[in-house]
């Protein structure tokens, strides 16, 4: 074969011969991230059961691992507010066990930090406002414990925060409506009208202290 | 089945031996250019890059305990810690702090300008203006909090903090701590910590707080046979260049022996 075309067949053939390897690195990719898809579903499935039986004090990690280069299959999935949400969950149930000697001793303490920081960042990147909402509620249910433990006025006040901003975010968060009344009515000095109240022992004073509705 | 087309070579018997030659080096060649090939990848996915201790694309503010321990204790890694982060070219801000904070260095300062702050940590017990002003406890909790005030007083859009400590916090600061800790989340601000030999549960303590995007904890230790200090600089991938190279010879190879053979017929003068 001669000059010209001898050269215009060689280029055809390298550039083939790139599209080809192009479209093997792809393929091998695409299998790699389609097996993390599925190690990643059976890793949330699982996680989500030894959450639910746990009996020991150790949140599952929810973890899976990956083959596909760059977590190209979990960011596939976009997992990661999900895994993140869950693991937060998991670690305030640590850290608030309604049990006081261990909400208030070392090891409480420090899973209540934890919990606090992991439920911050989940707020920070949540997009769904349900579940930023739902965060900010259990933010200040762990403030309440801080204010009970040290630097009462500054937590309950970051408490009432956090439920208002739980509320703001999602109108319909009955619990941290409940909480923030609670807590209006716990911090409330005894001097003003919820105080006495509170101090004379009549603490149903507000909304759920009313007869039920009859409707129109 | 199609005949193959070609010329026919009255002598082709004779080139069968080269033929066989050509087949068994391209089977070598081909199955070690994909063995050099997996390998890479799974050097390149096991690889952790080491991180420096300055985060990149961000201004950072290094805030270094000066507490009791840590100062007696620990001087030696401050020093090397300190030399690298002067010798990093970056500018940084500094915040000294041990029960109380005090800003050193606003955020924005060449870091040569650590240099000056070498002499006290150049042997144990050197007497700083500090001391008596406020080494005493670990209330790590001021030092951040007043890390991530200076970022927010000066509008840093892209701020980080590296907390150099022995992290031996005082336990009943906790709720401060939470409460810091959660600012920083809600700024997006990372933090990197550098452990100077910490206690094990406070390293645990710290590496949990900042798990799945908070932050990292690098240690230090001063015992003997411990890990050596990481530079700034990220580490030399050695095996992924080597896997590379030899890919690129494999490669090479491939071109210099197996290239189809081309000829012309003799140009007119």
């Amino acid at each position: 074969m001669d000059g010209p075309e001898a050269g215009v067949t060689r280029r055809r053939r390298v550039l083939l011969g790139a599209a080809a390897a192009l479209c093997l690195a792809l393929a091998v990719v695409a299998v790699l991230a389609a097996r993390d898809a599925g190690a990643w579903r059976d890793a949330i499935r699982a996680g989500d059961l030894a959450d639910l039986t746990r009996t020991t004090g150790k949140a599952p990690t929810w973890h899976a691992d990956e083959t596909a280069p760059f977590g190209v299959g979990r960011r596939l999935l976009g997992v990661d507010d999900d895994l993140a949400y869950r693991r937060a969950i998991a670690r305030f149930q640590l850290a608030h066990t309604g049990i006081p000697s261990f909400d208030t001793g070392l090891e409480g303490t420090d899973l209540r930090v934890e919990a606090e920081a992991a439920l911050a960042r989940v707020i920070r990147a949540e997009h769904d406002r349900r579940r930023a909402s739902a965060a900010e509620n259990l933010l200040g249910v762990l403030a309440v414990l801080d204010a009970n433990q040290a630097d009462g006025s500054t937590s309950v006040d970051r408490a009432v925060l956090e439920f208002q901003a739980a509320i703001r975010l999602d109108p319909a968060n009955e619990q941290a409506k409940s909480n923030l009344e609670l807590l209006y009515h716990l911090s409330a000095p005894p001097s003003s009208l919820r105080g006495s109240q509170r101090k004379s022992g009549n603490t149903h004073s507000g909304a759920s202290a009313l007869p039920a509705g009859k409707g129109y | 089945m199609r005949p193959r087309r070609g010329i026919p070579l009255a002598d082709a018997v004779a080139l069968g031996r080269a033929s066989r030659r050509t087949l068994v080096i391209r089977l070598v060649l081909g199955a070690g250019l994909v063995g050099a090939l997996v390998a890479a990848y799974l050097v390149a996915h096991r690889t952790r890059k080491a991180e420096p201790v300055l985060p990149t694309g961000t201004s950072p503010v290094i805030a270094i305990d000066m507490s009791w321990s840590v100062s007696y204790d620990n001087y030696r890694e401050i020093d090397r810690t300190l030399r690298d982060l002067a010798s990093s070219g970056r500018r940084v801000g500094l915040v000294l702090f041990s029960d109380v904070a005090y800003e050193a260095l606003p955020p924005g300062t060449p870091a040569t300008e650590l240099r000056s702050y070498l002499r006290f940590f150049a042997r144990r017990g050197v007497v700083s203006p500090w001391r008596d002003a406020f080494s005493g406890g670990t209330r790590i909790w001021t030092g951040l909090d007043l890390a991530r005030r200076i970022l927010d007083r000066d509008r840093v859009a892209n701020g980080s903090v590296v907390l150099i400590s022995d992290l031996a916090d005082a336990p009943n600061d906790r709720s401060r701590l939470a409460q810091t800790l959660v600012a920083f989340a809600r700024d997006h601000i990372p933090i990197r910590i550098v452990g100077l030999d910490p206690g094990r549960d406070d390293e645990h303590f710290f590496r949990n707080a900042l798990a799945h995007g908070g932050g990292t904890v690098t240690t230090l230790r001063s015992s003997p046979g411990a890990a050596p200090l990481r530079k700034t600089s990220p580490a030399f991938p050695t095996a992924l260049v080597a896997l590379a190279a030899t890919l690129a010879l494999l490669l090479g190879l491939n071109e210099r022996t197996l290239d189809r053979l081309e000829w012309t017929g003799r140009r007119p003068a």
